[in-house]
């Protein structure tokens, strides 16, 4: 066995490199809360975009990092979410922290109840499936009007305290940061975390080889369904924070492109790291607010972004990251690594890497 | 009724069109195109200028021409360097061409609503005995249905039809047994583009040009092609002549309801048969 990595090897390696990416997180949590002093009102306004959009883009990344299946239809739990809250607001009596729950859990509810029906559909029907339910759920908000207002949108009045301060202070950005970034970075730890227990390992086995975990005797429906709506929750959480701070919802919120810009925003930060999805939020909103001065051709800078990225770089500009980081590593002297790269051992050949459904063998075809 | 059973059918044979081509990509190159809706809005823009300048028989050649073309290209210089990657990477490469063409249109065209008139020949009405019906919506349903007829033609019984089968099928032994894969693809997804070409100039003069047009039909025609199957072109043409006949009786008889039947239809299908009416299982 001399060479080859240990099982515990791998897994001191693994939680070393934790221990640094909490680290990370922690820092870069600290360091966004100063964001207002630093920055001028108009960017802070940009950066609390970008959170509702990185939120979003989170929800459908986490999804496709887990389960390896693409949502086009999360739109629908944001907006759902929106709504909801909205409705809660103006019809119910509730207090402001009930009010925003009930309208996450609205948003939550509804990812269930699709994550059960299009769960079990395989591979790219899934993409189109969500995606024509997002639009079915468009349709129907067209047709509630007296709910929705359709396209005209909703002016929405929420009352009540929340977080020592009343809730119309956070239309303005200053006073909105702290809760949007705390909430992003919450999610951001939360979802890693969820990512590195049992269940989400197993699901990243699911997503490589579901015979095989069928075979094993491992449920691989329910705990897909789960990560579904642990993703459409996230989304309403995106939807229920744009409402706080905008104070306004309108149809668009249900759109495709919704989902669409929200899943090219998370291709183009990477997939791969639960930290890309709002890099690339904050790419897009940086490039939007750029080209907003020159004719608004925003849609085919970000569409050849996105065929530039998937093309050259398909992790993302997380990968690019990495890559750079590699590069720099490597010219350091080899000191600064304690531990030397395990390399297979000549007597004994590795078998070649046996990870994606495409190329493993069913267990029964052996 | 029988008014309607044409309406149907003439939206439903648009739809066959598109979801025709839909299903001859996905089938050879694995590719879910997100650009199809895209190309065929590019297609009716084209077919406007080209039709205000000559005639709409020249768009109607010309456009699916170009348009095949351009699929050729996209084919070339995206699609093939994709092969062996994941699928999802065709399906996002495909989404960010949506992108591009919508701002195109946009930046040509303009936003608002535009209209091509039809030939004079095809301008005014027939007497069909039982009722009098728009002439330019029978030629939309004789060409779709003849366009669809010689594709089935062609994948059955001709050589390269046979190709086109055998690389869909499985693309290494298809390699292996000396057919040339990649031109195989290439010829397919420049059909698969021709065709969403061919029902945008053919939707010109009969429903309305706007830049949502192509994401309102996308949805659609996903909706066909998930319904009749993935992998299959037989289930997805009989998928959309369903749709475009429940759509338009729905509209008479229902209103309310028309916008949501071609989703209850999905729904329904699905529940009973994830895979769809003709797909298979294992296709994906």
């Amino acid at each position: 066995m001399s060479g080859q990595p240990t099982v515990a090897a791998t897994l001191r390696r693994r939680n070393r490199a934790a221990r640094w990416q909490a680290v990370a997180w922690a820092g870069l949590a600290a360091a966004g809360l100063g964001a207002p002093w630093v920055v001028s009102l108009y960017q802070l306004q940009l950066a609390q975009q970008a959170v509702v959009l990185g939120l979003l883009a989170l929800s459908i990344g986490w999804l496709l990092r887990q389960t390896g299946q693409l949502s086009f239809g999360h739109a629908a739990f944001y907006g759902i979410a929106g709504y909801a809250t909205s409705y809660v607001a103006q019809e119910a009596d509730l207090p402001i922290g009930l009010t925003l729950a009930a309208g996450v859990a609205c948003g939550t509810v509804a990812a269930f109840v699709v994550g059960l029906v299009t769960i079990r559909v395989p591979g790219i029907a899934f993409a189109m499936l969500t995606l024509a339910i997002g639009m079915l759920v468009w349709v129907a908000g067209g047709q509630l009007h007296s709910i929705t207002r359709g396209s005209d949108g909703l002016n929405v009045q929420l009352k009540g305290t929340l977080l020592g301060k009343d809730v119309v202070m956070y239309g303005n950005p200053v006073d909105a940061w702290p809760l949007v970034w705390g909430v992003l970075m919450t999610v951001v730890a939360a979802l890693w975390a969820l990512s590195r227990t049992m269940w989400g390992r197993r699901l990243a086995s699911i997503r490589d080889n579901a015979e095989r975990m069928r075979f094993s005797g491992y449920a691989t429906y329910w705990p897909r369904v789960l990560a579904f709506t642990v993703s459409g929750a996230v989304a309403g959480v995106a939807g229920t924070l744009n409402l706080v701070t905008t104070s306004f919802i309108s149809l668009s919120a249900l759109f495709w492109s919704t989902s669409g810009i929200a899943l090219i925003v998370a291709v183009i930060g990477g997939v791969r790291s639960v930290l890309g999805p709002p890099l690339g939020a904050v790419l897009f909103v940086v490039l939007q607010s750029y080209l907003a001065g020159s004719g608004n051709h925003y849609q085919a800078v970000i569409g050849l972004v996105l065929i530039v990225v998937v093309l050259v770089a398909p992790g993302g500009c997380v990968e690019l990251l990495e890559r750079g980081f590699e590069a720099a590593r490597s010219r350091l002297p080899s000191r600064s690594r304690k531990e030397p790269d395990p390399s297979p051992s000549p007597s004994r050949p590795r078998r070649p890497p046996c990870c994606s459904s495409m190329t493993c063998p069913s267990p029964t075809a052996a | 009724m029988l008014v309607q059973v044409l309406n149907g059918l003439a939206f439903g044979v648009l739809l066959l069109v598109l979801s025709s081509g839909l299903a001859l990509i996905f089938g050879l190159r694995g590719v879910v195109n997100f650009a199809h809706g895209a190309i065929y809005m590019l297609a009716a823009y084209v077919a406007l200028s080209i039709s205000d300048r000559t005639s709409f028989w020249v768009a109607l050649v010309t456009v699916p021409i170009l348009l095949a073309v351009a699929g050729l290209l996209v084919d070339r210089f995206g699609l093939r360097f994709l092969v062996g990657r994941s699928p999802l990477d065709m399906v996002l490469l495909t989404f960010g061409i949506t992108f591009v063409v919508a701002d195109v249109v946009q930046t040509f065209w303009g936003t608002h609503a535009r209209t091509i008139d039809p030939p004079r020949v095809l301008a005014g009405s027939t007497d069909l005995g039982f009722a009098t019906y728009p002439t330019y919506r029978l030629f939309v349903i004789a060409t779709g249905l003849l366009v669809c007829a010689g594709l089935v033609a062609w994948l059955k019984l001709s050589r390269t039809g046979l190709f086109v089968r055998a690389s869909g099928d499985d693309r290494v032994t298809a390699g292996a047994m000396g057919i040339n894969v990649d031109r195989v693809s290439a010829t397919v997804v420049a059909l698969g583009f021709g065709l969403a070409g061919l029902a945008g100039v053919l939707a010109g003069p009969y429903l309305t040009l706007s830049p949502s047009m192509g994401a309102e039909i996308l949805i659609t025609t996903f909706i066909v092609v998930v319904v009749g199957g993935l992998g299959s072109i037989g289930g997805p043409m009989v998928a959309a002549l369903l749709i475009g006949l429940a759509n338009a009786l729905a509209t008479v008889q229902v209103p309310t309801l028309a916008a949501y039947v071609p989703y209850l239809l999905m729904l329904v299908v699905l529940l009973l048969r994830p895979q769809g009416i003709a797909g298979r299982r294992t296709a994906l």
